[in-house]
């Protein structure tokens, strides 16, 4: 157990981002607010969380400085984006992750500029990292079990109606834009800690893209989902070594088909395989039921 | 503007430049707008169904050896264009609309699978090029050079203008008065009403994206040879500048795309010219967030219908 353990460290420690990352897409997408967002707070948690690490802060006070500091700018941005829907939405949130790229390629010291930092202390051990992604998935579980949780998720079936129904949607849909910010920050930062290194590029395109896969692919209708997609995009890799040069072809293809096929992906594949044996199941029971009354007539 | 840039002659050179960039810019942005102000369809798949022909043009003609010209390889980039854009409808937005119960779910699932889209052609270029910078043609077009009290202007950049503006126009009347065209800006209002009066949404979609597609391998082509070459992330940076020209147009005005995309190049010109360079693409971002903060509709953008 121990030796796959070390083993496996490096995946383990991309399990413990990826799941991180993808809560984060998830439950904004959960909520149906269009956000790409989480790709650009994980640049600004990657950098203010280096630099906090560089200035010899505890590992625990790096963060919840991120933490915090993601959920004031989220819940800012989610202010300043108030009166925007769907594709508005969708486009100034990708515009926002550009804008991330720009300031890091022209932060200076900073950021470190287009090459970005390194040797960034190695402060978060893997079983910490770990532990952060437990965490992340243990709040957002019985969030989505709550009130709160159930309510959110009518944001995406009808905003009019869960407000027609008394909720208070707007602040609902910060805190949700928020939540989403304060988790990519914490993937952010959980990965410059432990890479050490954290440059303009590794937040780009490719990353949203990888962000996407996990949370569709998963489905987006549940944490669950995230972790899936979380562990499936984690370990693709090792199990495709051949295609490991045409891994970005096969993530853009499978969220094609997901979206396509199974909008809801595997928990809703899950979800319908459970239905289908249970109504299997009863339609046997009532079968049973009908020859036995008429067996006793 | 004019303070800044020095002698006369070198000032007319800024502005042709601002000239030809305003109608890539325009052409470009045209292949967004069209589709999302009238089929609500948001394509991210847009800047990399761009890169897609520039680079069939360079499989074509550098490494298979075809020797192509300008029109002739404008030709099949427009095809190419059209066809992927054509395919793009049939397997991905048609089943995603059949299949899903709300336009805002169905909305959703579009821009999610568009980015997906998006990656196959990008992750191909790079894999094949290496993401090295590559030429679409043999050897650069020569086009000649006029002379323009001073400054110069190539005939490729003619074409470029014209083309670009010629396109957009004939499309922004297209709308305003065809037959087509009025459906399409029925369908933009209510769908189920138009598809009541009789208008195939399917067809018209299929019309959309064709032609939102043609121009996005005509702007493929006209843009690698004006820069000499393109490379796997030309696509991406050009899509976030054909967002900042559709949100400062308007979602739905074609004429407020011009405008857009001629106020972003003369910005761009202005910045270049003025500081060292790195500030440039910031200017997409400013006017893409300013606008949307200060008017969420665009500078002649239809206010959004709402109904319940």
């Amino acid at each position: 157990m121990i030796s796959w353990f070390t083993g496996q460290t490096i995946l383990l420690q991309q399990l413990a981002v990826n799941v991180l990352l993808a809560l984060s897409f998830q439950v904004v997408l959960r909520s149906g607010v269009f956000s790409f967002a989480s790709v650009g707070f994980f640049g600004l948690g990657a950098y203010l969380g280096a630099n906090l690490a560089m200035h010899h802060v505890p590992v625990i006070g790096v963060l919840v400085a991120v933490a915090v500091a993601s959920w004031v700018v989220g819940y800012g941005l989610a202010r300043m984006f108030a009166g925007l829907r769907g594709l508005y939405l969708g486009m100034i949130t990708f515009a926002f992750d550009q804008i991330v790229v720009v300031l890091g390629e022209n932060g200076g010291s900073f950021t470190g500029g287009a090459v970005g930092l390194y040797g960034i202390p190695l402060a978060l051990t893997t079983a910490e990292a770990l532990l952060l992604a437990f965490l992340g998935c243990v709040v957002m579980s019985q969030l989505e079990r709550r009130a709160l949780g159930r309510a959110i998720a009518i944001l995406r079936v009808d905003e009019r109606l869960g407000r027609a129904q008394g909720f208070a949607v707007d602040s609902q849909r910060r805190f949700v834009f928020a939540l989403s910010a304060t988790l990519g920050g914490l993937a952010g930062v959980t990965s410059a800690l432990l890479t050490t290194t954290i440059g303009p590029t590794d937040f780009g395109y490719e990353l949203i893209v990888t962000g996407l896969t996990m949370a569709v692919v998963g489905g987006v209708v549940s944490w669950a989902g995230a972790a899936i997609g979380a562990f499936a995009v984690t370990w693709f890799p090792t199990f495709a070594q051949g295609l490991a040069s045409y891994q970005a072809l096969v993530y853009s293809t499978l969220i094609v088909v997901v979206v396509v096929l199974e909008p809801n992906g595997v928990v809703g594949l899950i979800r319908r395989g459970t239905y289908a044996l249970w109504a299997g199941r009863r339609r046997a029971l009532q079968r049973a039921d009908r020859e036995g009354a008429e067996v006793r007539e | 503007m004019v303070g800044l840039l020095g002698r006369d002659f070198e000032k007319l050179q800024q502005v042709i430049n601002a000239a030809v960039l305003g109608s890539i810019y325009s052409l470009f942005a045209f292949g967004i707008g069209l589709p999302w102000g009238t089929m609500n369809v948001l394509n991210l798949a847009h800047g990399s169904i761009f890169l897609l022909c520039g680079f069939i043009c360079y499989v074509l003609s550098v490494k298979a050896r075809v020797p192509l010209n300008l029109p002739e390889a404008a030709a099949v980039a427009i095809a190419v264009g059209v066809c992927a854009d054509w395919l793009i409808e049939l397997i991905v937005f048609r089943q995603i609309r059949r299949r899903s119960s709300n336009d805002g779910e169905a909305q959703l699932l579009m821009v999610i699978g568009s980015v997906g889209i998006a990656g196959i052609p990008i992750a191909i270029a790079n894999n094949v090029t290496g993401g090295v910078p590559f030429m679409i043609l043999q050897q650069p077009t020569h086009s000649r050079e006029h002379e323009l009290f001073g400054a110069s202007i190539s005939n490729l950049e003619i074409s470029i203008i014209a083309l670009s503006v010629g396109i957009v126009v004939a499309a922004a009347l297209w709308v305003r008065f065809s037959r087509h065209g009025r459906g399409l800006r029925a369908i933009a209002v209510d769908p189920e009403i138009a598809s009541l009066m009789g208008i195939s949404r399917s067809r018209a979609s299929a019309i959309v994206m064709g032609i939102s597609g043609g121009t996005a391998g005509l702007a493929g082509v006209l843009f690698g040879e004006y820069l000499a070459s393109l490379q796997s992330t030309s696509g991406e940076d050009l899509l976030l500048k054909g967002f900042a020209v559709v949100v400062v147009g308007g979602v739905g005005s074609l004429w407020g795309l011009l405008v857009g995309a001629f106020a972003l190049a003369v910005g761009e010109v202005v910045v270049t010219a003025t500081t060292s360079g790195v500030w440039t693409d910031g200017v997409s971002f400013a006017l893409i967030i300013v606008i949307l903060l200060l008017r969420p509709n665009g500078i002649f953008g239809r206010a959004t219908v709402d109904r319940t």
